[in-house]
C-alpha cells in the first residue's frame, strides 16, 4: 500500500525539522509532504517533498494540497499529522496498520491527560457530541488533526474548510456517507506544546455555522 | 425637543458632506468610475435635502405609517448596508475562492521549487 504523510506547516520551521526526522524512521522522505502555508520564511528542507503556498489559505486549504499531490502519485492513502510536534511519529505504524486492514479513515483520537485546560477539554467533548447528534457519528476527538484517509473516502468527504473547520467537516461529511465507508478511531498520546494554538472561540462558532451548512448540503 | 432635532440634521447632514468627500477622493484617485460617483453624488445629495427639509416626505411617510422622516431614513439606510454587505460577502468570498484556486495550483504545479 502506498502512503504518503502530509504535515501542513505555518511558521514551524525550527520543530517542524524534528518531525520530520522522527517521521522518516517510519515513511520514507520521498513519501512525506510538507506543504509550507505561506510560512513567513519559507520552508527549507531535503529529502522530502515540500509545497509552497505562496500565501497563507489555511489549515484545511493545506491538508487538501497535500492530498491532491499525494494521489495525483498514485497514493493509496494518506496520513495528516501536525508540523508542530503534538503528535508522535511512532503511533505512525498504527494508522499503516489500520489503513492496510481495509478502514477508509483513521482516527488519532488523543487521551486527554488531567492537566488538559477545563475549556478545551468540554469544547472538544462538546463537539463530538454535537456532531453525533446532527450526522449520528461518533468520534471521541473531533478535532484531532493526526488522522488517516483512503482515495475512495477522500473523494467522499472531500472538504470544502479552508481553515480549522477541516476536521469537524470531514468528520460530519463521513457522518453523511458513514454507511459507504469504514473508519475506525484508536487512542494516541498527545504532547500540549503552546495553549494559545489552535482552534478559537471564534473559530468554533464559525464551525458551528458551517455545520448547518454541511447538513444541508 | 427641536434643539435635538436639529443636532441630528446637523450630524446628518455633516456625514453626508464627509461621505461625498469619501466618494470624490476615490473618483479622483481612479478607484471608481464616473457613473459610480455619479450615483454616490445623487445618493448623499439626496439624503441631505431629505434631512434638512422632512416635510417633502410626508406623503411617503403617511402612506407607509411611519411617524417620522429620520426613521424612514434609517430604515432605507439600515436596507442600503444590508444590501452592500451581502454584495461584499459574496464578493470576497468569490475571491477568496480565486485566489485558494490558484495558490493551491501554483502549489501543486512546483514541488520544492523547482520552477523559478
Amino acid at each position: 500500500m502506498k502512503i504518503f504523510l502530509v504535515i501542513p506547516a505555518f511558521n514551524e520551521q525550527g520543530r517542524l525539522e524534528k518531525v520530520i526526522s522522527k517521521a522518516q524512521k517510519y515513511i520514507p522522505g520521498k513519501n512525506i509532504i510538507v506543504v509550507d502555508d505561506g510560512s513567513r520564511t519559507p520552508v527549507r528542507l531535503s529529502g522530502v517533498i515540500v509545497l509552497r503556498h505562496v500565501v497563507n489559505l489555511g489549515k484545511g486549504a493545506a491538508m487538501k494540497t497535500g492530498a491532491d499531490y499525494a494521489f495525483g502519485q498514485n497514493a493509496d492513502a494518506v496520513i495528516f499529522m501536525d508540523s508542530d510536534g503534538q503528535h508522535d511519529p511512532t503511533e505512525l505504524p498504527k494508522f499503516v496498520t489500520h489503513l492496510s486492514s481495509g478502514y477508509d479513515l483513521v482516527f488519532g483520537s488523543r487521551r486527554m491527560p488531567l492537566q488538559t485546560p477545563i475549556v478545551r477539554l468540554l469544547g472538544n467533548k462538546t463537539a463530538s457530541i454535537y456532531i453525533n447528534l446532527v450526522f449520528g457519528i461518533y468520534v471521541s476527538d473531533i478535532l484531532s488533526g493526526f488522522r488517516a484517509i483512503t482515495k475512495k473516502a477522500y473523494l467522499v468527504v472531500k472538504w470544502v474548510s479552508p481553515r480549522y473547520g477541516v476536521e469537524t467537516e470531514m468528520v460530519a461529511r463521513l457522518g453523511k456517507h458513514k454507511n459507504r465507508l469504514k473508519y475506525i478511531e484508536f487512542p494516541i498520546e498527545t504532547i500540549y506544546i503552546d495553549k494559545y494554538k489552535g482552534l478559537t472561540i471564534i473559530d468554533a462558532v464559525k464551525i458551528f455555522v458551517s455545520s448547518i451548512w454541511w447538513k444541508l448540503f | 425637543m427641536v434643539e435635538a432635532f436639529l443636532g441630528i440634521q446637523i450630524v446628518a447632514v455633516s456625514f453626508a458632506g464627509f461621505m461625498l468627500y469619501v466618494a470624490f477622493m476615490h473618483y479622483k484617485r481612479n478607484n471608481i468610475k464616473r457613473t459610480e460617483f455619479l450615483f454616490w453624488l445623487t445618493v448623499w445629495l439626496a439624503f441631505a435635502y431629505f434631512v434638512l427639509f422632512p416635510k417633502v416626505l410626508d406623503p411617503i411617510l403617511a402612506n407607509l405609517f411611519i411617524v417620522r422622516a429620520m426613521d424612514l431614513l434609517s430604515i432605507t439606510a439600515f436596507m442600503i448596508l444590508a444590501y452592500l454587505g451581502f454584495q461584499n460577502h459574496v464578493g470576497i468570498k468569490s475571491l477568496q475562492k480565486d485566489m485558494e484556486k490558484m495558490v493551491r495550483k501554483k502549489a501543486l504545479e512546483n514541488p520544492n521549487g523547482k520552477k523559478k
